[in-house]
């Protein structure tokens, strides 16, 4: 019987700033902790744009596992991180979904749809992790999703970093216990 | 003389910073490059580059604020700084601006040349023409799926499941799938037995087919392969049947397609890029502008500042021995034409100290000298003057003073003339100077007799002509002294000899014509008849009278003549003075004695001091003999004069004459018709033998004061004192 750790719902209230973290969940499964999010991502036409124009974009889905603390700022235990491919593939007029992790690639015939796939994580093994941490109280996990600057073609890099634009992320915090 | 060089560390730092941002600059420019190991840092590169330029920025704000601090407060060197950095700047920005502006423009040009109208629609061409290429295979592949749904129509999903491998076999298909309503695998067969999962198409393709429409899709390959996707509904299927086919499209084909797609891909890219590239050079570039002028303002300051700190160090040298500070050390740390500037004027400060603390050591002796001769004068009891060619007074010594009883130093800088006109009391003096300075060159002597405070004085004058080191005449000196003592001791030494002669030659027949007169008065009286009786004994009387005043003559002169023999005793003078005066209480009509209080006690012998005393008072009682209202003061005080008591004896009598008065204490002076002269000798003497001194002055009105000055004693005080 799968064991839920948490179940946490995020509010809807960024739609405007690109991303939001619908959902996110770690789940146990045979001695293993499972990752399930729903990140919804909301491109704006100037990231649209680079995306048709051949720009690979990477967003990276960050996990930290993490003990917060009154007086100090949260102890970091583990940090995961799970790139994903999106680009445009020009000859079959299809948008590409990569998991860089797993080098998974899926195909999508409109943007809606790869958009979809890519903020869709479905039970991400996250082998690193021990299941003891759901029992752990003060223990929290922080999930953030956001657009790696850096991955962007060296050109873009020093306007994208100062273009509110490309400033895609969220996060979100959930109690393991 | 040479100085350490101190070589300035200042440079270090600068150096190293500068190096270090054109090392960033050069990674930065390299990491724009699509191959370059640097990319990943470019981001961390313009933080670095642009957080040193905003570190030099700030240092030529800092240097800005401090030039122009500098300026208001007119500070040395402000000036040739603001030239030097104003010339590095104007040489720097101009160039440099020249240099980016046309960079920056060839650079934006050439980044629009890779770009053009024809290899746009080319490349637009190329895709398309791969993409129609395609579209015709894809179509034919609808075309086969369809075939396929159709072989599957009506059919259950276990019949399904036993004719769908032969059916993939015999149309080529990759992959044959049967799909639910809800997108969940009915059937499934793969060409690779290995595939277990089925590539299930997303929602957008699902939801498209359930409305009943068919799917077409050229899909790009892990590999990079095509392959294309087909979906159809299954027709008189219960429920809804979805068949999915997927056909990989033939390596060649696949290769010429990716390789046209990727080429436009990469143009497209490119083309999105093109301001970004833009940018990011401008950036750059502006960046090495900027560093450049920085650089330079900052070089630019170091430079300015390394060339006025020796002129800051000689300006505030040169205000340092103007202010008469030789010993000023200026640093030297340059090696160049400053650095040799600088130890030239330390050498120069150097021979400047030497020669000051020479001169200061001549000055030192010059003046030890001068304390040393102005000592010697100051104690001179000879009076020492001397003068100008113009006859100015120029040294007067106490001696001079004292003698003189003027003060004499209050006219120097005066000339003879002024000195005689307005002190006429010196007229003697200055007549006689003036005499022989005008008209004697060699060395003179000449004795003058000047009446001082109604007192003769002998004063004897030297001259002589003050020669300069180159023999000129320079001034004069004159020497003179008072030997009126030594006089008066030559004549008090020869009237002594003749009063010791006269005593012994008188004195020793005295006795005999006395005795003899007394005798024959004696024996003859009773022989002799009364008339010639009375003229015997008168004569004889007058005889014994006679040789009795011829023998208090004789007494006289050897009181006189007689060497001193006094017995100096502590004698408190206010009792001493009493004493006697108790004597002629009664005999004199107005008879005042005041005695100050708490009189210190003087040396002397009372017996002696006593007989002057009487001698005074008997001499002041004879002058107020025919006065009606005849009165004798004695007044003891201390005097002005240090340790000198004085004791006044003042009559109202007749007085004594001006003509008389300088003669006074000479042996054989006397306005007396009665007397031997000798009183007032005596008594001079007798003071004289005190170490004092007596002197006499006419009153105002009526009569005469002598003055009697006696030294006190400062042994007896200090023991009684103590």
């Amino acid at each position: 019987m799968p064991f839920f750790s948490s179940l946490s719902f995020a509010q809807d209230a960024s739609l405007n700033t690109g991303v939001s973290i619908k959902q996110a969940q770690l789940k146990q499964q045979d001695n293993i902790l499972f990752l399930k999010a729903n990140i919804h991502y909301q491109f704006n036409p100037k990231v649209i744009e680079a995306l048709n124009n051949g720009i690979t974009l990477t967003f990276n889905v960050k996990l930290n596992i993490v003990i917060e603390r009154s007086w100090l700022w949260n102890k970091h235990l583990y940090t995961i991180i799970l790139p994903y491919h999106i680009k445009y593939h020009t000859l079959a007029a299809t948008y590409q979904v990569t998991d860089l992790t797993t080098q998974r690639q899926q195909s999508f015939a409109s943007l809606p749809a790869a958009v979809y796939a890519l903020g869709n994580l479905k039970e991400i093994p996250l082998h690193k992790l021990s299941i003891d941490l759901l029992q752990k109280p003060n223990h929290s996990a922080i999930l953030s999703a956001y657009l790696n600057i850096e991955a962007l073609p060296l050109p873009m890099r020093p306007l994208a970093y100062i273009t509110p634009a490309w400033h895609l992320s969220s996060s979100y915090q959930w109690p393991l216990h | 003389m040479a100085f350490t060089l101190n070589k300035p560390k200042t440079y270090y730092l600068p150096i190293a910073l500068f190096i270090a941002l054109l090392v960033s600059l050069y990674l930065m420019s390299d990491a724009t490059q699509v191959s370059s190991q640097f990319s990943d840092l470019f981001s961390t590169l313009i933080v670095l580059n642009i957080a040193g330029t905003i570190f030099l920025a700030g240092i030529l704000v800092n240097n800005i604020g401090w030039l122009w601090r500098q300026s208001k407060q007119q500070a040395i060197g402000s000036k040739i700084t603001t030239r030097i950095v104003v010339l590095f700047l104007a040489i720097s920005v101009i160039p440099t601006g020249t240099v980016f502006y046309f960079s920056n423009k060839l650079l934006h040009h050439s980044i629009d040349s890779w770009f053009d109208v024809q290899i746009d629609g080319a490349m637009q061409d190329a895709i398309e023409l791969s993409q129609r290429s395609l579209d015709g295979r894809t179509r034919n592949m609808l075309k086969s799926t369809r075939q396929l749904a159709a072989h599957l129509a009506g059919e259950s999903d276990m019949l399904m499941s036993l004719t769908l491998d032969s059916l993939r076999e015999q149309y080529g298909a990759q992959e044959l799938t049967v799909l639910s309503k809800q997108g969940r695998i009915i059937v499934t067969t793969n060409l690779d037995p290995q595939v277990l999962v089925p590539n299930i198409p997303d929602r957008a393709i699902l939801s498209q087919i359930r409305q009943g429409n068919e799917y077409i899709g050229l899909e790009p390959n892990q590999d990079s392969s095509l392959w294309i996707r087909s979906l159809v509904p299954l027709q008189s299927v219960n429920p809804p049947r979805y068949l999915q086919a997927i056909y990989t499209v033939p390596d060649d084909i696949s290769q010429l397609a990716t390789s046209v797609g990727t080429a436009y891909t990469a143009y497209k890219e490119l083309s999105y890029l093109r301001q970004s590239l833009k940018f990011s050079f401008s950036l750059t570039l502006s960046l090495v502008l900027l560093f450049s002028v920085l650089a330079a303002s900052w070089a630019s300051f170091l430079f300015a500042r390394q060339i006025v700190a020796p002129i800051r160090q000689l300006v505030k040298g040169t205000h340092a021995v103007a202010k008469g500070d030789y010993d000023k050390k200026l640093k030297v740390t340059q090696d160049d034409e400053l650095g040799a500037l600088l130890n030239s004027f330390n050498e120069m400060t150097t021979r400047l100290s030497n020669t000051r603390k020479q001169a200061e050591l001549a000055q030192r002796s010059t003046e030890d000298q001068h304390a040393y001769l102005n000592t010697i004068l100051a104690h001179l009891s000879n009076g020492v003057l001397s003068f100008d060619l113009a006859f100015k007074l120029r040294t007067v010594n106490q001696g001079a003073e004292q003698i003189l009883n003027h003060p004499l130093s209050s006219y120097t800088g005066l000339s003879l003339d002024i000195i005689s006109k307005r002190f006429p009391a010196l007229d003697q003096i200055t007549s006689l100077l003036q005499d022989k300075l005008s008209n004697t060159t060699t060395e003179w002597q000449h004795e003058l007799i000047i009446e001082i405070e109604h007192q003769k004085k002998t004063l004897l004058f030297k001259g002589m002509p003050l020669l300069a080191s180159n023999k000129k005449l320079s001034g004069y000196i004159v020497v003179f002294d008072d030997v009126t003592a030594i006089i008066q001791a030559q004549r008090n030494a020869a009237w002594g000899e003749v009063a010791r002669r006269l005593a012994h030659e008188i004195k020793n027949p005295l006795t005999p014509i006395q005795l003899s007169a007394e005798r024959m008065q004696r024996k003859l009286a009773k022989e002799l008849d009364p008339a010639n009786a009375e003229v015997l004994n008168k004569s004889t009387r007058t005889i014994v009278q006679q040789v009795t005043a011829l023998k208090s003559m004789v007494n006289d002169f050897s009181d006189f003549a007689r060497p001193p023999q006094s017995r100096l005793q502590a004698v408190d003078l206010g009792p001493f003075i009493e004493d006697i005066a108790s004597l002629y209480q009664g005999q004199i009509a107005i008879f005042t004695i005041d005695i100050e209080d708490h009189l210190p006690k003087v040396e002397a012998d009372t017996i002696r001091l006593r007989q002057v005393i009487v001698n005074l008072i008997k001499n002041a009682q004879e002058a107020i003999l025919d006065a009606p209202e005849g009165s004798i003061t004695i007044r003891i005080y201390k005097s002005s004069l240090a340790g000198t008591v004085e004791i006044s004896i003042a009559d109202n009598g007749s007085g004594i004459d001006n003509e008389m008065l300088t003669h006074l204490f000479e042996p054989y002076v006397t306005s007396k018709v009665k007397g031997t002269g000798l009183g007032l000798a005596v008594v001079k003497k007798i003071i004289d033998e005190h170490n004092g001194h007596i002197y006499v002055k006419p009153n105002q009105q009526k009569g005469t004061t002598f003055i009697i000055e006696l030294p006190v004693s400062k042994t007896i005080n200090t023991t009684n004192n103590s």
